[in-house]
């Protein structure tokens, strides 16, 4: 391998670096915080694009359009969703229940193709093992799980601390 | 290759993803099993033959919809079948238990007890505090999962309201 063609490599690289850093400065935090769907896919996009320019094998211009297209249509895809709330559910999903008071909601589970163990699973995750402590969990569209306990289940807040001294004292 | 036909390639390879990715469900973005983290890198190393022309859109679009279909299809059948589900994603594996590291669930898992403690840690229990943890496991997402002891656990509304009830107050339902 000649040192000329492993020092342009390299160059390449460096200017791949400085690049990719304009493009997710364009793009905003979500890309790089996995929000949804299309933030995932767009990383995985750029991801595979750019190995190119650093080989060598397409030209830099080849591979500036198609980035700037992948970034143009999630910044276009990004703004439909925030300028309509039709076009988000439709781009992105809605959150589904798959435990409602309580008790498994078996129907949302089938429509994530969730089982029951592995719903156990995320709430020991998140330390619950009665799952009576869960008022509602819901997959969100980034796909993690969130989880609202029950009133009663919910921690101790400083508010509460002047009741109970009144009530024991 | 010309710029504008790499433009529409662009394009077109950034709509076939979006509609596999709806379709596969939201729980593969959170690659919730091994699977599902697989699936997302073969399909990414997809991508750029299509973009540069290296296979047709046709054939990328048959291979990475195939995929996505199979892939469906087993989480389908997981979620109906404990034996499935265990032999696809493998159910959890108990690491400590009551405090104590579990060897056969640490060997399962290749985990030292190193590995175990730093884990642990994360969790914000050190090694004397061991005691406060009623159950480790590594859970199927490769995630380790803790809970504590009862005692050991932050104190809920319900508490408070157990004081409220030895006042003779009204408490409501609770357990």
């Amino acid at each position: 391998m000649d040192p000329h063609e492993l020092s342009m490599t390299a160059l390449r690289a460096l200017g791949v670096y400085f690049l990719m850093l304009v493009v997710i400065r364009v793009l905003g935090k979500r890309t790089i915080g996995n929000f949804s769907a299309f933030d995932l896919l767009v990383a995985l996009m750029l991801g595979e694009v750019v190995d190119e320019i650093i080989y060598g094998d397409v030209s830099i211009a080849q591979v500036l359009v198609a980035i700037g297209v992948v970034a143009g249509a999630q910044y276009a895809n990004e703004w439909l969703g925030y300028w309509d709330h039709g076009f988000d559910a439709l781009l992105e999903g809605t959150p589904t229940v798959v435990v409602r008071n309580g008790v498994l909601d078996v129907k949302g589970m089938r429509a994530e193709r969730m089982s029951a163990r592995e719903v156990m699973a995320e709430l020991r995750c998140q330390g619950i093992d009665d799952i009576r402590e869960v008022k509602q969990a819901m997959v969100e569209t980034d796909g993690a799980v969130s989880v609202i306990k029950e009133e009663w289940a919910e921690p101790l807040r400083k508010s509460d601390l002047g009741e109970v001294a009144g009530s024991a004292g | 290759m010309e710029l504008h036909h790499i433009a529409v390639r662009a394009l077109g390879v950034y709509l076939v993803l979006l509609g596999l990715i709806r379709l596969s469900g939201k729980r593969t973005l959170a690659q919730a099993t091994p699977f599902d983290f697989v699936l997302s890198l073969i399909l990414g190393d997809m991508i750029d033959d299509a973009l540069w022309a290296e296979v047709p859109i046709a054939r990328f679009v048959a291979g990475t919809f195939a995929l996505t279909v199979i892939h469906v299809a087993v989480c389908w059948a997981a979620s109906r079948s404990e034996w499935l589900d265990g032999l696809i994603a493998g159910g959890p594996a108990t690491v400590m238990s009551d405090g104590q590291p579990l060897r056969a669930g640490l060997r399962k898992e290749r985990m030292s007890e190193q590995e175990l403690a730093v884990e642990v840690r994360h969790h914000g229990v050190e090694r004397e505090d061991w005691p406060e943890v009623q159950a480790a496991h590594i859970e199927a997402s490769g995630v380790v999962s803790l809970l504590k002891a009862r005692w050991a656990r932050p104190a809920q509304r319900r508490d408070a309201a157990g004081v409220r009830r030895l006042r003779g107050r009204g408490a409501g339902r609770m357990p």
